[in-house]
């Protein structure tokens, strides 16, 4: 798309703004969730700052590691849904 | 433009390599509607601080990478998430940088949240405006 419309800088940085939200929000949801529930921890933005270097970041490790402090704090609810599927395979 | 009827399917295949190129395009798929409560409560209950292990009738068992790659399909090689904790001016600078927000309203939920937090609602809104614009 980018090559075929001659996309400009600007609209090029409006993209990738767009896709920094939308992958800050996600990582909010579903990895990294917050007790309340409503809000995302903004550091994780650094990790987003280079598009082409996301996927070099070991995500999976990092969620394994939050899930093991979390459930180390108690009874909490949060990273439930990870939980909740990597157990389903082991049982 | 949006002369062209392609331009909505070629938007979607650009997003998608966008998501996938990530590494994350994955978590789209999963969701909390799935959820049993009395399971996870119950491996809550079982959970050992120490081993990271869940004691169970027939044995112990733990979480490892490997689970993780294979239920979620992240990648756990490569460079490891490091970061120390960032002070609430990095955060806004990075919040008008990098997704786009206006600096007062990144301060007004900064403060509001307490911490180097940024509310979904916000988000939601930015996103919104990114979209119109």
């Amino acid at each position: 798309m980018e090559t075929e419309y001659g996309v400009t800088q600007e609209v090029r940085k409006l993209l990738d703004q767009v896709v920094h939200i939308y992958l800050l929000y996600l990582v909010g949801i579903t990895l990294f969730t917050d007790k309340s529930a409503t809000v995302v921890d903004v550091v994780y933005l650094r990790y987003f700052r280079d598009l082409d270097v996301v996927a070099g970041y070991s995500w999976g490790a990092a969620t394994l590691a939050h899930l093991y402090r979390e459930l180390n704090m108690a009874a909490r609810w949060n990273c439930s849904q990870v939980l909740g599927y990597l157990t389903w395979l082991q049982v | 433009m949006h002369d062209d009827d392609t331009t909505p399917i070629m938007a979607a295949r650009w997003w998608e390599d966008r998501m996938q190129g990530s590494g994350l395009g994955w978590l789209q798929d999963t969701n909390y509607i799935l959820i049993d409560h009395n399971l996870i409560c119950a491996f809550v209950e079982r959970s050992h601080e120490e081993t990271s292990s869940f004691h169970l009738l027939f044995g112990d068992m733990t979480v490892i990478l490997d689970n993780v790659s294979c239920l979620l399909h992240l990648t756990i090689y490569d460079m490891l998430l490091s970061h120390s904790p960032i002070t609430r001016d990095t955060v806004v600078e990075w919040m008008v940088e990098q997704l786009g927000s206006d600096s007062s309203e990144a301060l007004v939920d900064v403060t509001q949240t307490k911490g180097v937090h940024c509310r979904f609602n916000c988000l939601r809104r930015i996103f919104k405006d990114r979209m119109l614009e």
